[in-house]
């Protein structure tokens, strides 16, 4: 097997400092491999975001990050903000949320996709623009000459946001950070952007990170899926033993909170009984215990630390709960 | 001053979110409404200063004539019949309107001549004078409240809020005196006062602006003498301009920031100088725009005592000279043209917005 395109280890995230030190993300791990759509999903507040402008190194003012993401065999924490530089937009693509923010309102579609490209393939302005033509004929966008001179407000939502795709791709980087991409947009023109970012993925063999909330999209586009819960990986493994054999309490709750099991048509996540407790007042021991419907005395002091399930040699599925797997599924059904 | 920051502040800050959803009129529909209001507002201007004119209680004939001549009734009766002063006031302001549609601002009592002349002669030295200010002001401002913005927080940038603050609230006489005593007296530096030194004649006039008329017809060492008699009373009177405008491109960049495009434009791996100048300034330029305007306006209001300080012949100096001789046609000429200038101002900066705005640009 070859090497991942982003190996994530042991990520940890911080804020202030002395007494008032808070850490937003506890030692998260995962792969994203060549040519694989990852999903990470989890409440809002969860760190998905963090995470990824950890790898990025554009974590907010005063927050630290260490730990490794290597990526193509570099690894970026650390890395002195020039070099990542080289990196940003280079070889990791970033996908916004809403693409009405994210695209420059007075700037002309042609300047924000060839900008990074000029700078990062050394190309002349004319080569970028041939360039920006096929990324937008690629991105299905209709009549890319004309669109190129034009501004944001000229598009609609789901445009926009092909348009964004269409930049994070211009370098043709390794990885696409896509941060709930559909989120904002019309539920009618999420698909279609959905099946744009597959289609990539699946053309160009690049990576995607995919950061969702929604399970829908989730089992509609994922191959194997990271959930996150208060600044923690709990679960992971391929999409469909996640979703058919949650072993977590926690993912178990998102997938009963659905109101129907099948998961084809898009749902947004139905919060669980209790709120997502902030970083700054995290529960001691395992940080879901209060709202855990299988909480044991152990749970409120320790935590508990990944483990496999499923058979050996197939592809591997780990979670972090200390009850006993076979004993949970006998209490759940 | 804090009331003029929070009123520009305003439509500015919330300038985008409200185009994105306003469908603006087309471009001769905008220029016909601005016609009509203008029209009014010129009316209400004069009115305005007209019956303030006519109600001071100083007597303009005794101000004009000296206390002795006004005490020979047949000059008096002369005089008043010559300005139309003996004529009842709706008459008088009347009479002055249909001369004023004709181009026609009357005739100065303190020069003799007719004021539109007066102001012809006047009124390019202020131009020149609050352009120069405000290019100084807009090379000064721009770097400095962006650069106060990016160590925001940070004692560089409280030193520029410090600084800013003492701008605004320093009286520009005084500033001017002081600043020529310095420069002139004491260092030498510049000339004391005037347009060009007695050893020049002004350039051939095409834009009347004598810096750029000299550079046009050739003549460097002209420009430059005309440039350095320009270039401390422009600086005195960019000096509260500077003051507003810094702390005014400060706030609007710390506004810009925070937005996504931004944080897109790091994350594409963008070199800071190219996001802080294409990405943050650029959409920082409307709402700087707006200041840049009120700046402007408020710079032909300041040539009035600047002027004074530096003897610089245009409208400033000749305002004062006809208030404190209660030359009321010629006052009435300046409050026009100011209102004019203030006019243009602002249709300038309203057509610009659509220039750096493509969301606010007018369609046809
Ligand atoms: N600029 C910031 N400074 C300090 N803490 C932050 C900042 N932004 C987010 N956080 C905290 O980091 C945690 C994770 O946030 P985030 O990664 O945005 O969550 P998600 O993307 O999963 O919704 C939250 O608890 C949030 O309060
Ligand atoms: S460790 Fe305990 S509290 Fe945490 S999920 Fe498992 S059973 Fe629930
Ligand atoms: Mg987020």
């Amino acid at each position: 097997m070859t090497t991942p395109a982003l190996s994530v280890r042991n990520l940890r995230v911080s804020v202030g400092s002395g007494e008032s030190e808070v850490e937003i993300l506890r030692g998260v791990d995962f792969d994203v491999r060549r040519g694989e759509i990852l999903g990470i999903a989890g409440e809002s507040g969860s760190g998905k975001t963090m995470a990824m402008r950890a790898v990025l190194g554009l974590l907010p003012h005063g927050a630290r990050a260490t730990g490794s993401a290597v990526l193509d065999g570099r690894d970026l924490v650390g890395l002195s903000q020039s070099e990542l530089r080289t990196i940003r937009g280079r070889h990791i693509g970033m996908v916004f949320q809403d693409p009405t923010t994210s695209l420059h309102p007075m700037l002309r579609i042609g300047r924000q996709l060839t900008d990074h490209m000029r700078k990062h393939l050394g190309l002349r302005r004319a080569e970028a623009e041939r360039r920006a033509l096929d990324l937008l004929d690629d991105v299905r966008l209709p009549d890319p000459e004309q669109a190129m001179g034009r501004y944001p407000h000229q598009f609609s939502g789901g445009m926009r946001q092909r348009i964004a795709i269409a930049a994070a791709l211009a370098c043709n980087p390794t990885l696409i950070v896509a941060d709930e991409p559909t989120t904002a947009l019309d539920v009618t023109v999420q698909a279609g952007v959905l099946a744009l970012l597959r289609r990539l993925c699946d053309e160009h063999g690049t990576s995607i990170v995919m950061i969702t909330h929604d399970l829908g999209v989730l089992s509609e586009l994922c191959d194997r899926v990271s959930v996150f819960y208060s600044g923690s990986v709990i679960e992971s493994g391929s999409t469909r033993d996640v979703m058919d054999h949650a072993r977590h309490p926690y993912t178990r709750a998102l997938l009963d909170a659905l109101p129907d099991q099948g998961l084809d048509d898009l749902r947004p996540m139905v919060p669980i009984a209790g709120t997502a407790p902030s970083a700054a007042d995290r529960p001691a021991g395992c940080a879901f215990h209060p709202r855990c419907r299988f909480a044991t005395v152990p749970c409120q002091t320790d935590p508990p630390g990944p483990r496999a399930t499923g058979p050996d040699g197939a592809e591997p599925h780990t979670f972090s709960c200390t009850v006993d797997p076979f004993e949970l599924r006998s209490v759940v059904r | 001053m804090t009331a003029t920051l929070d009123r520009a502040a305003g439509p500015a800050g919330a300038g985008p979110k409200r185009t994105a959803t306003r469908r603006r009129p087309p471009v001769m529909r905008f220029i016909a409404r601005r016609a009509l209001s203008t029209s009014f507002l010129l009316v209400g201007v004069t009115a305005a200063v007209f019956a303030v004119s006519r109600f001071v209680p100083t007597d303009p004939v005794v101000a004009n004539l000296g206390t002795e001549a006004a005490q020979d009734p047949a000059i008096v009766e002369a005089y008043r019949e010559k300005h139309g002063l003996d004529q009842p006031l709706p008459v008088q302001y009347l009479t002055y309107l249909w001369r004023l549609l004709h181009g026609d601002l009357g005739q100065s009592i303190q020069t003799g001549q007719a004021v539109s002349a007066d102001l012809a002669a006047r009124v390019p030295a202020t131009v020149e004078l609050a352009l120069a200010a405000m290019i100084i002001a807009l090379l000064v401002s721009i770097p400095l409240g962006t650069v106060a913005a990016l160590r925001r927080g940070k004692p560089s940038d409280k030193a520029v809020l410090g600084g800013t603050l003492l701008g605004m609230s320093a009286p520009s006489f005084w500033v001017g005196l002081v600043a020529l005593y310095l420069f002139f007296f004491r260092l030498g530096w510049v000339p004391g006062g005037g347009r060009l030194s007695l050893e020049y004649v002004p350039p051939p006039s095409r834009t009347h602006l004598y810096t750029v008329d000299a550079l046009i017809s050739g003549d460097v060492a002209l420009a430059m003498d005309a440039a350095r008699h320009l270039v401390l009373p422009a600086a005195v009177l960019a000096l509260p301009m500077i003051a507003l405008l810094t702390r005014f491109v400060r706030s609007s960049i710390l506004d810009v920031l925070g937005e996504d495009y931004v944080r897109n434009a790091r994350a594409k791996g963008l070199g800071e100088p190219t996001v802080i100048v294409r990405y943050v300034l650029r959409a920082a330029a409307p709402q700087i725009l707006t200041v840049v305007g009120l700046a402007l306006a408020n710079a032909f209001v300041g040539t009035l005592l600047v002027e004074q300080v530096f003897s610089w012949p245009g409208m400033g100096s000749y305002a004062y000279q006809s208030a404190i001789r209660l030359d009321f046609p010629a006052v009435m000429g300046v409050c026009l043209v100011i209102t004019v200038a203030y006019i243009i101002i602002n249709l300038s900066v309203d057509l610009l917005y659509g220039v750096v705005d493509p969301r606010m640009r007018v369609t046809t």
